[in-house]
């Protein structure tokens, strides 16, 4: 595993502020960098949210997809 | 980051079922308390060295304390956070002289950041930090903390896991996003604040699907009813 890579569990993270503090972290990311976002199920109504309010901005890569958990590589591209 | 579970979590449990159920849980690692797991089974997992990789640390107190399981734990290569009742200045002199050379003990820095963090900054010392009651504004802490990322070697979020609920408004989010954004890379324990939470403790480790975040995930066992072949549905 790259140790240097930005994890962000949103498991440990209160219900209401999960979806505000993906989209805060990644409106912080310059384009071109991502985020492993790491979760306790598949977070298929996040990623809907992010093709509405940032097509065209944001990579979607799976790298683990369950039982447990899932981890999703989050990219800005170029806007 | 490492998000992983200390023994707090599960008391009476032993280290084997404790690493079964950060597997069940995928949390990444284990933080173990010293005087509330096995000792004699603490020594044999160390010198075994199995688990090594899934043992964020070891967590002591000064009646916990014991120089020769930080031994133990410097040649397994295991982190030691030492929770001394010492002032903030001193907790940092009491890790130092408690660690046998090439042995990381962390000292555990709690309550705002503004009190302890210069102190710490000055000695060059990594630190433990550890987000409680006491931690009245986690997000500017944070702030101020990941200014020295290098110092900051280990996280404890007391109140999390099926308590998270009861940390909205604090700021957590807001931590998280700093720590992901600076490239955080330690652990990040999760711990009960109380005992009276345990049997919330025990729900939540037993659970194998997710609590959700406002959407349902899919799971596999639910049941999907089919009409069969040629027949008309009724």
């Amino acid at each position: 595993m790259n140790t240097n890579e930005r994890v962000l569990d949103v498991r440990v993270i209160p219900p209401r502020e999960k979806h505000p503090t993906i989209f805060d972290t990644f409106m912080a990311l310059e384009p071109g960098e991502s985020f492993v976002l790491v979760n306790d199920h598949d977070p298929k109504p996040l990623r809907y949210q992010f093709e509405y309010e940032h097509a065209g901005e944001f990579g979607w890569e799976y790298l683990e997809q369950g039982p447990v958990v899932w981890r999703v590589e989050i990219s800005r591209t170029a806007a | 980051m490492r998000v992983g579970l200390s023994s707090d979590a599960a008391p009476g449990a032993t280290i084997a079922e404790l690493l079964d159920t950060c597997e069940r849980r995928g949390l990444g690692v284990l933080e173990l308390r010293v005087g509330g797991v096995d000792t004699a089974a603490l020594h044999d997992v160390l010198r075994a060295g199995a688990h090594n990789e899934s043992i964020a640390g070891l967590f002591a107190d000064d009646a916990s304390y014991s120089a020769g399981l930080v031994s133990a734990a410097s040649a397994s290569n295991v982190t030691v956070v030492l929770d001394s009742g010492a002032s903030y200045a001193s907790r940092m002199v009491e890790a130092r002289r408690a660690a046998p050379r090439g042995c990381t003990v962390l000292p555990l820095m709690s309550g705002p950041a503004v009190r302890w963090l210069d102190a710490a900054v000055l000695a060059r010392v990594p630190f433990a930090w550890q987000i409680d009651e006491t931690c009245t504004d986690p997000a500017g802490d944070a702030a101020q903390i990941l200014h020295h990322a290098s110092l900051l070697a280990y996280v404890r979020l007391v109140g999390g896991g099926p308590e998270g609920v009861m940390q909205e408004g604090r700021g957590i989010g807001a931590v998280m996003k700093q720590l992901t954004l600076a490239g955080y890379a330690g652990p990040l324990i999760l711990t009960p604040s109380s005992p009276r939470y345990r049997v919330a403790w025990a729900t939540w480790l037993g659970r194998r699907g997710g609590w959700g975040c406002g959407s349902k995930a899919e799971r596999s066992t639910s049941l999907k009813l089919a009409t069969r072949t040629g027949e008309s549905p009724i």
